[in-house]
């Protein structure tokens, strides 16, 4: 269950990332923060639900799978912002906010069994 | 010698609310760089627009409004002739800040790393028309308070991670200790 340190904040990457789905209501300064539009709204909704249940679980490997996945869309939004291909529909900030609970989900699942 | 003897041994507030603080500063300071890597946008970054755009733009300013001199001259002749490595180092240096910042990884260095970034943007824009100097000095000044207070102990990764680089034996666990 939720017991282990590293679950729990497996648990609020998942969380931020759910949470990070209303910046789809915002448009232009100040709030919008970060570019959450299309695809993405949908992928931080799917992949922050199962870093949830990942750390729900305390299930290593689907700790680092789902921070593997988050990674390599912030990889595919890097390659594809500001070009007329842009299947996450997002710009440098979705690259950004992807890179960091890409890296924290893969530092989390990583670190785990030493926890 | 310290100024004030006795204020010196006197430790930080340890509270849960000062971490609590320290930690939404961080957050906060992760969220802006994350808006700022939003409008750099490749490949050109606003080279090829007519009028100029975007970052090229800005970082034009350093020429047409000049800070520092010696600054104004390495941004005109390295900077502008080579932009597209230029804009790309700054999406990804930016990212990178707001990303690492965002869950207090290694938070010593990027509290560092955005010092720098600040500095440079600084450079660029400080008398250009229409900037507000303050923005630069208290995004300067935020900065330092992440570095002095190692922010990413504070609901961070740092503070997850620390306890086991600490038992790492070697350069490797103690140069994280370091940048955390």
């Amino acid at each position: 269950m939720t017991g282990n340190r590293f679950d729990r904040a497996a648990i609020v990457l998942g969380a931020g990332a759910m949470v990070s789905a209303v910046l789809a209501f915002t448009t232009g300064d100040p709030w919008a923060l970060a570019r959450i539009r299309g695809a993405t709204v949908a992928l931080v909704l799917v992949l922050g639900a199962v870093a949830i249940v990942a750390g729900w679980r305390g299930s290593r490997a689907l700790m680092l799978t789902t921070g593997a996945a988050v990674l390599a869309a912030a990889v595919l939004q890097l390659i594809q912002a500001g070009r007329a291909t842009n299947w996450l529909s997002g710009n440098g900030s979705t690259v950004a906010l992807l890179l960091g609970l890409g890296i924290g989900l893969l530092a989390v699942g990583a670190a785990r069994h030493r926890g | 010698m310290a100024l004030v003897p006795d204020m010196a041994v006197e430790p930080l507030d340890g509270s849960r609310l000062a971490r609590a603080l320290v930690a939404f500063l961080r957050v906060g300071v992760a969220l802006l760089w994350i808006q700022n890597a939003g409008w750099k946008t490749p490949p050109d970054f606003g080279a090829d627009a007519d009028p100029p755009a975007g970052l090229f733009k800005f970082t034009s300013f350093a020429v047409e409004h000049p800070v520092f001199p010696p600054y104004a001259w390495l941004v005109e002749h390295v900077v502008l002739p080579n932009f597209t490595f230029f804009g790309w180092t700054v999406l990804l240096v930016e990212a990178a800040l707001g990303a690492f910042l965002l869950v207090g990884l290694i938070t010593r260095l990027w509290a560092a790393v955005g010092m720098a970034q600040t500095l440079a943007i600084t450079l660029s824009v400080l008398n250009a028309p229409h900037e507000w100097h303050w923005s630069y000095f208290l995004m300067l000044l935020a900065h330092l308070v992440l570095l002095g207070t190692g922010a990413g102990r504070a609901g961070g990764l740092d503070g997850l991670l620390r306890p086991i680089w600490r038992e790492w034996p070697g350069w490797r666990g103690r140069l994280l200790l370091r940048l955390s």
